[in-house]
């Protein structure tokens, strides 16, 4: 005989942040392994856990009830059941209503508010509460939840609950809230606890459960529970029965256009689309692309995403129409339709890319269109989107906050009243992903044997990928033909202004929803600000559109590695790389942007390709069937897109099963999923007569690149902005920078190493000057003039002030300005120390004793004794370098080294200039500043080192055992010497470093801005 | 001749906290503001230092440059006990001691009075020298400077380690002109624009006119630039004699009969109280201290229910408490001792109008059992947060009544007695005929039960788990029974009323 089972309606996963102690997907595993029909997902306010929970049931075959404990506004609550698809839509938005007019994290609704959401909801009554409004309001769909946990006030609560529950004739239901799949999370629970109290587990108290019984418990444990009252464990199954609402009946459409002329949403979009071609052909539209059209729209229409795209074309119509410059990313880049409505500006078929990494029948998701926005002016672009559709129709997708090792180490650990200084220590010695070791704990000063420091290993282990707080997306919407809060539930963001929906972009995707990403991109902005430069200085116009393709001293300076500020390409490692790849077109742009990356250098596919490409090494295919797929990157896979379809090829993967090997090669860390393709791929190879060897070798690449690897079509996006910037840092380098200087901060290096640069290529800077210095730096003739938003501390509003002095009248001293601006007594000192003072004062010195003296009343004005005149000694070449550095981070005077390079030089020390023609194998000394750290995951432990100087840069590779033996000189000197021997190959030049050593300087230079391990 | 010195402790807090932790005098170490990731550091020892940590940084920042770096805050009262008992302990060589004040940003500076110690240490050179080995023997690194002049033996004291004794007033003013303006306590701000405008030296601060200074950084500097010069009059104004109200006697023979003793404390309380109540004050505790002929001493405090200089009601309560004490051996040394307060009016009231229930009376009888019983005989409960019984309540000393306690009304409710400590019952046994025998035959078999409800937890230190029962016995009591799950045994915790 077995024993009729129960449902559990009351869990909470972890999605009640800081509550719940177990994942959703815990909570319904569970629940399926313990024979239960169903189980409830109740998040608190909310619906955080619902669609984990959901995936898993629709995985492991079980019935999943969603519902919700609901906050009120006296500090009770009541559970609330989804009955049907509109009790779905009044949950929430019930939850919205709390939500919205609460703080974030918190939410309240009243319970007149409850009744009026009553329909298509089931409600369990927890003692506290109207029970006569709600019974009203639910009728038959209330019920009394009798819980019990062991507790001493259970009896004396339970027996209030049945007293009410008969007096107003509602039924009671079994019932326990359970925080946790199983008992031994009960530490976990108590701990989060303390830490949703800022307490530690020691002094919670009563703030903790009383006992570890808030787990799931087996049928038979759950009827003994309940013995005297098997009714009302019978009921749980008969409510789980009444509860028929699933996720999958939330049908998405997207908002529904006003269309002209009364064309349905294809019609609309293919008469805009060939518009578009028409317009980007010139004329007549290639047979090529109209096929792909109408392959393309053909397959919109069958999966009615039209007005996805019309919408798309709406924000970037938006964009145009007020010169915000935009551009799409990712995979829509591989469709011809976003090319032709100006969505993307690559054309895929004369790139050959793939549109079935865009969209794909077999797939049941939405396509996701990221738009790259120039990152000044996104937000103007966001309250367009906002209100075009409403704020009840537009809301931002969340981003949900998990626990990883260091935050996970930093609240376990206080949690347990550590020292938080000590749990510092831990947490900085951790990975980002890997949890704590006995090793990491030992490494810290931890002792592992004490029991304290064994609950921090282990609790901290557990708590890893937790969620922890909600966050906003960075650009992604959730946008709706109905009002969102009925699709799920909108609550405050931090942001003012800000509201964001209860769902990840992973739940989104899971669940087929649409959104629409909108991106910020720094990249954009400059060359915006460079393109109406070129316009008001030079009456040069220019356009993404108009810049001269493959021009030939572009690609040279590209080929000499002089990329600083040129986006994608200015790194440490991509400069190292562009002298090897020598890009002479657009399409090696393409590839440079996508092999410096971990996918293909742990996937070993960085050197076969340059020796193909250097003719060291024959192009060779494993498979003549495989030349199509590989030829343009000479036999080696370099892009997602070429693995998809070589899978396709080679192993006869449908179109789709070639886009779910992508989604595991993205998550082969997480999931493991990766490892179903293996035999099917090799087996399939072999029979196709493709050595072992190869497709053995092909897999290994796949999951090497899988998660680091670009798509082509993302590339060929970035690829276009690289050679833009490039183009005008080749031809006009001073307006170039000035931008460049304008649109900080963004990209590789500091202001300090882009100003340098600059002024190796010949560009002149005028320095801060209060009477002609705006906000931004200006063009003045050939010269950049330093704009006052480079002054440390002086603010928008002390610049504003200065502005509309300025406009009356020119100032006539430091007293002038000082009277008229009204500016504080800091700004007044930053200004002088920055030399914006120049023109009034002879020496920065007497400008800043001035500067601190005017905004002060004489101490005894009765005496009216005049101040005394004093003299400083003016600053010398390298002390106003060193003010400059002090004052505004860079120098329009010179570098640091200069003023240094005669005393270096007679320590035989020599310029970058020098190290780059030195010939390989040569020992040397040198000394620069640092102005870049970086030990990628890819270098086996190896450190670079960039160094500056007057003349360039010196890269050196610091191998593990000299960086551990130099570890302190190696991090913190920001002046470094160096002696090791000289690596040149290809004109790419590395000092392989021996020793590091302080050079014995009497003067110490500026320290130019680190970018350290990022 | 007037000659004034300057002890400096430098990094004064730093110092303190390697007292405290000695093993990491080896490490890299530093204070920090608080206990918290990003918390600012205040002070950096060398070893730190050499990682290129500084003070400003935050601690979380520091740690990048050295995983192996410790850190600790020192409390400003911590710091204030600790110049206290400097304080008190350079009174050893010169009765005059004044601790630095608050405007003098960093703690462990003081000036001594160097005068008129010719006939009491061979020399200057000798006296400087015994400070040191004294604060060394603190475990203090010191720097002392012996001079004429305020100014220049702090100036000095602070630029220079080790002990410097100056001849005559201008040696040492050529010596402090040339000190590096950064050694002196100079607001972070002004520091900052003194080494930009190039005014490196105290000479380069003293070129700078007087009026200029206090306008641009305030009274703080202008004052310390006042000072250098030789314009501010400062004289020592060291801290104050902390005064103490002792007496005390050799007793004629060991004396073991708390009668005699009684007599001999009688003698020197009286002469306590007169010298109290010379100086206006009353006691508010009193401490007896018996040196025994065994070499042994014990301590007894004695609390009066209000600061008094009644002498009978004193006695009333030392010999409540003599009676209690058991001496192993006999008294040859008695010493009493007072914590004063300043004597109110209601002190010294002869004419009192005694209401009908005294709250003074109430408390004076808690005085006298306290005397009797110690300290824990009047006690309170305090209600706690916690989830097992003995959590949820502690027992604090009680000082005096409430004047007024709230009683409730209404409902009846049950009085649970809980017991000081749980009491192990016997295992049930397997075989039960009559029933279960929780308290055997006395109170018959258990009749029936409530229960159970489970309290667990404190996994993080000791993990509990009790399932907990009423049980009602055949004869009526209900008492209040769990199940220990990891001792596997019943104990009562207590019983209802």
């Amino acid at each position: 005989m077995t024993l009729a089972p129960y449902v559990p309606l009351f869990c909470k996963s972890n999605g009640s942040f800081l509550e719940g102690a177990s994942h959703p997907e815990e909570l319904v595993d569970e629940a399926y392994r313990l024979g239960l029909p169903s189980v409830a997902i109740t998040d608190r306010d909310g619906v955080y856990g619902i669609v984990k929970a959901h995936l898993k049931a629709l995985e492991v075959g079980i019935h999943l009830i969603i519902g919700s404990q609901v906050t009120i506004h006296d500090g009770s609550s009541i559970l609330l059941l989804v009955e049907n698809h509109e009790g779905y839509r009044n949950l929430c938005r019930l939850v919205t209503q709390g939500r919205l007019r609460s703080e974030k994290g918190s939410s309240s609704v009243s319970w007149r508010e409850v009744a009026e959401h009553q329909k298509g909801l089931l409600a369990l009554w927890i003692l506290q509460g109207p029970l006569k409004l709600l019974r009203e309001a639910f009728g038959s769909r209330l019920y009394a939840l009798a819980t019990r946990h062991r507790c001493d006030v259970d009896v004396q609560h339970e027996k209030a609950l049945r007293e009410q529950a008969s007096k107003y004739n509602v039924p009671v239901v079994a019932g326990m809230e359970v925080l946790y799949h199983h008992r031994e999370r009960r530490d976990l629970q108590d701990v989060l606890t303390a830490i949703r109290h800022g307490t530690t587990v020691r002094s919670a108290g009563r703030l903790l459960k009383p006992n570890a019984e808030f787990g799931l418990r087996t049928p038979i444990a759950f009827r003994e529970l309940y013995a005297d009252d098997p009714v009302a464990v019978d009921r749980t199954l008969s409510l789980a029965e009444r509860c028929t609402f699933s996720l999958q009946e939330i049908r998405y459409r997207y908002p529904a256009e006003r269309l002209p002329n009364g064309r349905t949403s294809t019609e609309y979009l293919a008469h805009l689309t060939f518009e578009g071609a028409r317009w980007r052909c010139g004329g007549d539209v290639p047979d090529d692309m109209r096929q792909q059209l109408q392959k393309e729209l053909a397959l919109i229409e069958e999966l009615d995403y039209g007005g996805y795209f019309l919408t798309m074309y709406e924000i970037v119509q938006f964009c145009r129409r007020n010169e915000i410059l935009c551009q799409g990313r990712g995979s829509a880049a591989n469709s011809s339709v976003c090319y032709c409505l100006g969505i993307t500006a690559v054309d895929p078929v004369r790139m050959g890319l793939l549109f079935e990494r865009f969209l794909s029948k077999d797939r049941a998701e939405p396509p996701d269109i990221d738009l790259d926005i120039m990152h000044q002016r996104r937000e103007e672009v966001i309250q367009f989107v906002y209100e075009k559709y409403g704020r009840d129709r537009a809301a931002m997708v969340a981003n949900v906050v998990r626990y990883r090792s260091r935050s996970a180490v930093r609240d376990v650990g206080k949690a347990l009243g550590l020292s938080e200084t000590s749990l510092d220590r831990l947490a900085k010695l951790l990975s980002h992903y890997d949890g704590p070791t006995v090793e990491s704990l030992s490494g810290a000063g931890f002792d592992p044997t004490t029991p304290d420091h064994q609950h921090l290993l282990r609790l901290a282990n557990t708590l890893l990928d937790f969620p922890r707080h909600l966050s906003i997306h960075p650009g992604g919407f959730l946008l709706g033909h109905e009002p969102v809060y009925q699709l799920v539930p909108i609550e405050n963001a931090t942001m003012e202004d800000r509201t964001v929906i209860q769902w990840d972009k992973d739940d989104i995707e899971a669940l087929g929803l649409f959104k629409v990403d909108l991106l910020g991109l720094g990249a954009l902005t400059q060359l915006d600000l460079c393109f109406r430069l070129l316009r008001e200085h030079r009456g040069v116009e220019l356009s993404m559109a108009t810049i001269p393709p493959d021009d030939e001293a572009t690609f040279d300076m590209i080929c000499r590695s002089e990329t600083v500020g040129v986006f994608q390409i200015e790194s440490r490692a991509q400069m190292a790389m562009l002298p090897r790849l020598k890009p002479r077109h657009y399409y090696d742009l393409v590839i440079e942007v996508s092999i410096v990356r971990p996918g293909p250098i742990t996937g070993g596919m960085v050197h076969p390709y340059l020796r193909r490409r250097n003719g060291e090494e024959p192009i060779t295919y494993p498979h003549a069937m495989l030349k199509p797929v590989l030829e343009k990157t000479l036999g080696i896979p370099l892009f997602q897109e070429q693995v998809m379809r070589l899978a396709v090829v080679a192993a006869d993967y449908t179109p789709g099963e070639a886009d779910q090997l992508r989604r595991d090669m993205a998550a082969w860390r997480k999931t493991g999923r990766i490892e179903r393709h293996r035999e099917r791929l090799v087996t399939r190879m072999q029979a196709k007569g493709i050595a072992t060897e190869f497709a053995e070798r092909v897999f290994q690449q796949i999951t090497g690149f899988g998660e680091y690897g670009f798509p082509e079509s993302h590339a060929a996006s970035f690829a276009l902005i690289s050679y833009a910037d490039a183009y005008l840092l080749c031809h006009y380098p001073a307006e170039f920078i000035c931008a460049l200087l304008n649109a900080q901060p963004m990209g590789f290096y500091s202001p300090a190493t882009i100003i340098d640069d600059g002024r190796r290529r010949g560009v002149h800077y005028l320095p801060v000057d209060v009477r002609t210095s705006n906000w931004d730096c200006t063009m003045v003739g050939e010269a950049v003039r330093m704009g006052l938003r480079y002054v440390k501390g002086l603010g928008k509003n002390d610049w504003e002030r200065i502005e509309a002095a300025r406009h009356q009248n020119a100032f006539a001293s430091m007293e002038d300005c000082s009277r008229r601006t009204g500016l504080d007594e800091k700004a007044l000192t930053v200004l002088a120390e920055a030399g914006a003072f120049q023109g009034f004062e002879a020496t920065r010195r007497s400008a800043l004793w001035k500067a601190r003296g005017l905004r002060k009343e004489d101490p005894d004005t009765f005496l009216s004794v005049p101040e005394v005149d004093v003299s400083f000694p003016e600053l010398d070449p390298f002390e106003t370098i060193a003010w400059d550095y002090d004052a505004s981070s860079h120098s329009t005077h010179g570098h640091p080294l200069a003023p240094l390079r005669e005393v270096l030089k007679v320590q035989r020390l020599p310029d970058a200039r020098t190290v780059a023609g030195m010939r390989n194998g040569r020992r040397v000394r040198y000394a620069g500043l640092v102005i870049c750290r970086q030990r990628p995951g890819t270098a086996s432990g190896v450190t670079f080192m960039t160094l500056e100087d007057e003349t360039g840069f010196v890269n050196l590779v610091v191998w593990p055992k000299k960086f551990q033996e130099y570890a302190v000189l190696a991090k913190t000197t920001p002046f470094l010497g160096v002696t090791g021997k000289v690596q040149s190959e290809q004109s790419v030049v590395h000092i392989v470093v021996d020793e590091l050593w302080k050079p014995s300087l009497s003067l110490e230079p500026n320290r130019i801005k680190s970018r350290d391990f990022h | 001749m007037h000659r004034l010195a300057c002890v400096d402790i430098p990094a004064f807090p730093l110092q303190l906290l390697l007292k405290e932790h000695p093993d990491w005098r080896v490490l890299p170490a530093v204070v920090v503001v608080e206990e918290k990731p990003q918390a600012f550091i205040l002070w950096v020892n060398e070893k730190a230092r050499n990682f290129g940590i500084r003070p400003g940084h935050r601690y979380a920042a520091a740690l990048a440059l050295t995983r192996e770096l410790r850190a600790g805050a020192i409390s400003e009262a911590y710091v204030h006990k600790e110049v206290i008992e400097i304080t008190e302990r350079l009174r050893c060589f010169t009765p005059n001691v004044e601790p630095a004040g608050e405007k003098w940003h960093s703690p462990g500076l003081f000036w001594l009075d160097a005068s008129g110690l010719n006939h009491l240490f061979p020399s200057l050179e000798v006296w400087g020298q015994e400070i040191r080995s004294a604060l060394d023997a603190m475990n203090f690194f010191t720097s002392v400077a012996v001079g004429f002049s305020r100014f220049g033996s702090y100036a000095v004291a602070r630029a220079h380690r080790g002990l410097r004794v100056f001849e005559n007033r201008d040696e040492e003013e050529r010596t402090a002109w040339r000190v590096p303006l950064t050694r002196l306590d100079i607001p972070p701000d002004a520091q900052e624009s003194f080494l930009k405008l190039k005014v490196n030296t105290v000479e380069d601060f003293l070129r700078l006119p007087a009026k200029g200074l206090l306008k641009r950084f305030g009274p703080e500097v202008a004052e310390l630039h006042r000072l250098a010069m030789g314009d501010l009059f400062s004289p020592l104004t060291p801290a104050p004699l902390r005064e103490s109200h002792v007496q005390s006697m050799a007793l004629p023979g060991p004396v073991t009969s708390s009668e005699r003793l009684l007599f001999f404390v009688k003698q020197l309380l009286d002469a306590l109280l007169e010298d109290l109540d010379a100086k206006s004050l009353a006691l508010a505790k009193l401490f007896l201290r018996l040196e025994l002929d065994d070499h042994s001493f014990l301590e007894e405090v004695l609390r009066p229910d209000a600061s008094t200089l009644d002498s009978p009601l004193l006695i009333g309560l030392v010999r409540l408490r003599l009676e209690t004490l058991r001496l192993n051996a006999g008294a040859v040394e008695l010493l009493v001792s007072a914590e004063p307060v300043r004597k109110t009016i209601e002190q010294l009231s002869l004419l009192e109008e005694v209401p009908k229930r005294d709250p003074r009376r109430r408390n004076r009888a808690f005085a006298r059992l306290r005397a009797e019983f110690g300290d824990a005989a009047v006690v309170q409960a305090e209600l706690l947060d916690g989830h097992l019984p003995g959590a949820r309540f502690q027992w604090t000393p009680l000082e005096k009544l409430p004047t007024r306690m709230e009683t409730s009304r209404g409902s009846r409710s049950l009085i649970r007695r809980i017991y000081e400590k749980p009491m192990a019952l016997p295992p049930r046994s397997r075989h039960e005929p009559d029933g279960w025998m929780l308290r055997g035959l006395e109170f018959g078999p258990v009749k029936d039960f409530l229960g159970p409800y489970i309290l667990s937890g404190g996994w993080w230190k000791r993990t509990v788990q009790r399932e907990y029962y009423f049980v009602k016995m055949q004869q009526g009591d209900v008492f209040w029974v769990f199940y220990d799950r990891f001792r596997r045994r019943w104990f009562l915790e207590g019983r209802v009323e």
